[in-house]
């Protein structure tokens, strides 16, 4: 297959996806502010969200689409159907048991993510009214994960791509069409968690179908294919859940701050995510195989060549663009939300959050780039470890700043514990025959490399 | 690093004295404010190329081979 024309077609789509994700974000803005509601609304979004990264898109898809393809190349079609049965089974049961607890102990999830939000009763009762709704989102996305690796691994690349749109569309009607029929509003919003969720697997299912993938019940916990999967999932959970640890105490600090808060950052984090996902995320998914194929030929000088070309792109685009981002700040947020009830100091608070965040921006990137460095090299532990020192380096910023600060001292964390990690990395992902030089003269991190161990 | 730093500067000051007052953005209708936001950030994509390009820069630096 033409990989090139897989690449653009899903590139293609995920920028519409986003591009709707902001558009989203602008009705959100205009119909709601930030506020109470707000508030209460991307806590309770943020927990189903959270587990979604850490199991489905994350640990699950690890460990599922490698066993997936093997199957696919090495069995017969019906052992094939075999595995995709056992692991839909097993993971469908799985998801039943998490949706009902999280249902049923809300508030306990709700008083320990959001410790702050106890001290007022009603923002505290509106997140776990949301949760609730919003719970079984998880068990959806979840199958739409399973769906989209099934689909990915039979090269039907386009359907999983434009698929998250189906949750920003049900964003956008809940925000402009439904709103006024509930009370409080903003419960429109949980509810377009639930339906975008229900959308985005029935949108799958026909293409299963079509196919002849669509899973059947069938529990065997004891087969080969289901058991791999399981085993992997373990450390791959492990590897996901740092950073997500991560976002979870930042929720919980930020839950001690003035209303209006946790939907400031927010925005802010929204407007930094275009730059971080366009640049970090495209040219991580560009090394990785390369690097990998460097890596298993035992070619240390195209290795540490790649690598150092990741870094001087990195340093050409992503420093304009963190310039830019915190000079435009407020025409950006302006521009993007100060419409209907995002007032005026909704503005001012969310451009301080963006500047803080906007100076992060390089070191974010940066770890994009670098973690492929030791994927590619199958060293899963390191950037693990890197990571805990980060998580304690990250926490100790928070408390540091969010004093003085307030709600714009919690990006300082994302702005210096990236450096900090950096650092690790560069010292870490040392490569000896690192020294060639770039038009813009040699990289600034060729002494940290060049100081540090071996490449292997 | 010095040529870059100083395009990102170059940049960064050609932003600032043309994104006009804060007052507009917060006042101005959003058919102003998105085709402005984007001007600006054209704009600033330009004034980095020029730069970067006046130092010597070229699109094939921005390639491997041509890095190398």
């Amino acid at each position: 297959m033409n990989l090139l024309r897989a690449l653009f077609a899903v590139s293609s789509l995920t920028l519409v996806s986003r591009i709707l994700g902001y558009v989203r974000d602008f009705f959100i803005a205009r119909a709601f502010g930030a506020g109470l509601a707000t508030d209460a609304f991307f806590v309770a979004f943020r927990i189903p969200n959270l587990l979604r990264r850490l199991f489905a898109e994350g640990a699950f898809s690890q460990a599922f689409v490698p066993v997936l393809a093997e199957h696919k190349n090495r069995h017969s079609p019906e052992e094939t159907r075999r595995l995709i049965d056992g692991v839909s089974t097993a993971l469908f049961l799985a998801l039943v048991v998490t949706a009902a607890l999280g249902v049923a102990i809300s508030p306990v999830i709700v008083y320990l993510s959001a410790p702050g939000f106890a001290a007022d009763p009603a923002k505290f009762e509106l997140t776990v009214l949301m949760l609730r709704i919003c719970f079984p989102y998880i068990a959806f996305i979840s199958l739409v994960a399973l769906a989209a690796g099934i689909l990915n691994t039979w090269n039907r690349f386009a359907v999983p791509a434009i698929t998250p749109a189906l949750l920003n569309v049900a964003f956008i009607v809940a925000a402009v069409f439904f709103a006024k029929y509930f009370d409080p509003p903003i419960v429109a919003l949980a509810w377009a968690v639930f339906v975008g969720g229900l959308l985005q697997l029935a949108f799958q299912v026909p293409f299963l179908l079509r196919l002849g993938l669509l899973p059947r019940w069938r529990l065997d916990l004891s087969h080969p294919g289901v058991q791999r999967v399981l085993k992997i999932m373990a450390p791959a959970t492990f590897g996901v859940s740092v950073a997500q640890i991560s976002l979870l105490i930042n929720t919980i600090f930020a839950s001690y701050l003035p209303t209006g808060s946790v939907s400031w950052l927010y925005y802010a984090d929204r407007l930094m995510e275009l730059p971080a996902g366009m640049l970090g995320v495209a040219l991580g998914t560009i090394l990785l195989p390369s690097l990998s194929k460097y890596h298993a030929d035992a070619n240390r000088e195209e290795y540490s060549r790649l690598l150092d070309w990741g870094l001087r792109m990195t340093v050409l685009l992503a420093v304009p663009s963190a310039a830019a981002l915190a000079v435009i700040a407020l025409p950006m947020v302006a521009a993007l939300f100060h419409y209907g009830r995002f007032g005026v100091d909704d503005a001012w608070m969310t451009c301080r959050a963006l500047i803080a965040y906007s100076i992060g921006l390089i070191g974010v990137i940066l770890v994009k780039i670098l973690a492929p460095g030791f994927y590619a090299r199958q060293d899963i532990r390191t950037p693990v470890k890197i990571g805990i020192v980060t998580l304690v380096v990250t926490q100790l910023m928070n408390l540091a700043f969010i004093g003085p600060l307030r709600h714009a001292g919690l990006p300082w964390q994302s702005v210096l514990a990236p450096v900090s990690m950096r650092r690790c990395c560069i010292a870490v992902c040392a490569a000896p025959a690192y020294t060639s030089r770039s038009p813009g003269g040699r990289c600034s991190c060729s002494r940290w490399r060049r100081r540090s161990g071996s490449w292997q | 690093m010095l040529k870059v730093a100083a395009s990102v500067g170059f940049m960064a000051i050609v932003l600032f004295t043309t994104m006009g007052e804060s007052s507009w953005w917060l006042s101005a209708p959003w058919q102003r404010k998105v085709p402005a936001v984007l001007g600006l950030v054209l704009l600033g994509m330009l004034a980095y190329g020029a730069c970067l390009a006046l130092f010597g820069f070229r699109p094939s630096h921005f390639s491997r081979r041509g890095a190398a």
